[in-house]
């Protein structure tokens, strides 16, 4: 057997010897769609070198007509493992990001909420909460008219509406609160 | 001697530089993964077969189809230390947190 063929040998080997290892490795470090498809990969390279093999031992003719589709199908397979990791990192990532925004508001002495802009509470810290004697998930989709009287209901309206600061700087926040009023954004506000 | 390229061999270099430049746009994800380097390097080396491939079939085709093997025999062997340190490796607290990936 030539140089070539030695090499592609030793390939076949290596390849078949990580699929194993990849299907029977006792560690679960990827998800499983993310394993399947690097399994599939894997798969793709095993036939390759496996085809390249029997072209030195004179028997690739029951591969070659297959080589051309498996060839395609393993960029691809590459791409769906990639985009499939980059995916799971990014869910982890906004876990984290949310975990760390969970802590930082049970961690601050003010009561802070957020409304939308129906006024309906749409997350509360737990200082907030605890004022109200509740759980935060119980406040989260109630209103001021569960918690207070429609008269304070309408004082706590003017005040979350009227803005401490005055001059250029309280217009342009202003507009910008009304701004996002309309366009159905969510506000925010620390009591 | 007359340039012979096949439709397929150029197909499949085209996707493979596709999920090169979408690894590229996702750089630090890549880098989060556990032996990254080994990985890529496999992926490259995969890369650089499907290039020689195509290239082959322009000029020096006994050297280039050479390399090719080459090529394809390291993305095993890189693939298969990756595989190995990542799935069969004992549990260490730099791989832990990569369980969920």
């Amino acid at each position: 057997m030539p140089l070539i063929g030695t090499l592609d040998l030793v390939a076949l080997v290596v390849s078949v010897a990580a699929f194993a290892i990849l299907m029977l490795g006792r560690r679960r470090p990827l998800r499983g769609d993310a394993r399947a498809l690097l399994a599939t990969a894997l798969a793709l390279t095993v036939f390759r070198n496996a085809s390249n093999c029997l072209e030195w031992l004179g028997g690739v003719g029951g591969l070659e007509p297959l080589e051309d589709y498996v060839d395609t199908l393993s960029p691809l397979m590459w791409g769906f493992f990639f985009y499939v990791v980059f995916q799971a990192l990014r869910q982890r990532e906004l876990r984290e990001s949310e975990e760390r925004h969970r802590i930082l508001l049970a961690s601050l002495p003010q009561r802070i909420f957020y409304k939308d802009a129906q006024s309906r509470f749409v997350l509360v810290n737990e200082k907030f909460a605890a004022d109200l004697g509740m759980e935060p998930d119980g406040v989260v989709g109630k209103t001021d008219r569960d918690f207070y009287p429609p008269r304070e209901v309408q004082g706590r309206r003017r005040a979350s509406n009227a803005d401490p600061r005055a001059g250029d700087a309280g217009r342009a926040q202003r507009r910008r609160r009304r701004r996002a009023h309309r366009g159905g954004h969510q506000s925010t506000g620390r009591q | 001697m007359q340039p012979d390229i096949q439709q397929g061999e150029l197909l499949v270099l085209l996707l493979g530089l596709g999920t090169l430049a979408f690894c590229l746009a996702n750089w630090r994800r890549l880098r989060a993964l556990p032996s990254w380097r080994l990985l890529w390097a496999s992926y490259c080396c995969l890369l650089g077969a499907w290039t020689l491939t195509v290239m082959e079939g322009l000029l020096w085709s006994a050297l280039l189809n050479m390399l090719e093997h080459i090529c394809y025999l390291l993305t095993s062997v890189l693939a298969g230390l990756w595989v190995l340190g990542v799935f069969a490796a004992r549990q260490e607290g730099s791989h832990a947190a990569h369980r969920d990936t």
